[in-house]
């Protein structure tokens, strides 16, 4: 576990050490999060869509997932 | 940067977990390189449709179901993710659609089709709204594009 320090601005802004930020992956404009418990904070940088196509998948033919809108028509359709 | 761009539900699913192959490439790219993604709202439904599909033939675990909402929640929170409401506007679409079209073409078809209006531009690999590229263009203005115009759209 590392602890790194901070400093608040006149204006509420957080600075944070440039190796905090390069720990963290952070780049400017990418959002961030606060997750308070009590008096301890949680801190990790929010995910974006481009995270999302990064994480692990299952592989999956796409004409099968293609097939997949006609019953999903008929359903809206039967209502069954 | 770049085209106005309304993709299919098929350029949606790599957000959820599976992996298409090219397609998820293709949604990587387009990420980086157009301002925005459009997507219709009913592209949603039709996502978590064809993932509980999928699950119930055990094509994929239960946590690509499981974690939907919460990939869901992170595509709101992407200011460059924008999913266009059923509102007035596509419901005239649609109503439009129904009285000009002569051809049928399936509900879900044509509620991505009346979203991509206010957009301009459709990505899809429905052969079914594939053929119909020319009367799109001339009667409502819309321009479909195939997966074998990824390399033009990207340019653009």
């Amino acid at each position: 576990m590392e602890i790194f320090e901070g400093i608040v601005g006149k204006k509420g802004e957080i600075y944070v050490r440039k190796r905090f930020r390069e720990l963290m992956g952070l780049k400017p404009g990418d959002r961030v999060e606060f997750i308070v418990k009590g008096d301890t904070v949680i801190f990790r940088k929010k995910p974006n869509a481009a995270d999302l196509l990064r994480r692990k998948r299952i592989r999956v033919d796409i004409s099968e997932v293609l097939e997949l809108r006609k019953s999903f028509e008929e359903e809206l359709v039967s209502g069954d | 940067m770049g085209i106005k761009l309304l993709l299919d539900t098929s350029f949606l699913l790599p957000f959820f977990g599976l992996d298409l192959g090219d397609i998820n490439d293709i949604v990587e790219k387009l990420y980086y390189k157009l301002s925005n993604l459009y997507f219709a709202e009913i592209s949603i439904y039709e996502a978590k449709f064809k993932l509980i599909s999928l699950y119930r033939k055990k094509r994929i675990p239960i946590d690509l179901i499981e974690n939907f909402w919460e990939n869901l929640r992170i595509l709101y929170d992407d200011d460059r993710i924008i999913f266009i409401p059923y509102d007035k506007e596509v419901d005239a679409n649609l109503n439009h659609l129904e009285k000009t079209l002569e051809a049928r073409l399936g509900i879900v078809d044509e509620l991505i089709i009346a979203s991509a209006m206010l957009v301009g531009n459709l990505l899809t690999l429905d052969e079914d709204i594939l053929r119909m590229r020319s009367v799109m263009a001339e009667k409502f203005g819309l321009q479909i594009f195939g997966l074998t115009d990824i390399s033009e759209l990207v340019r653009m």
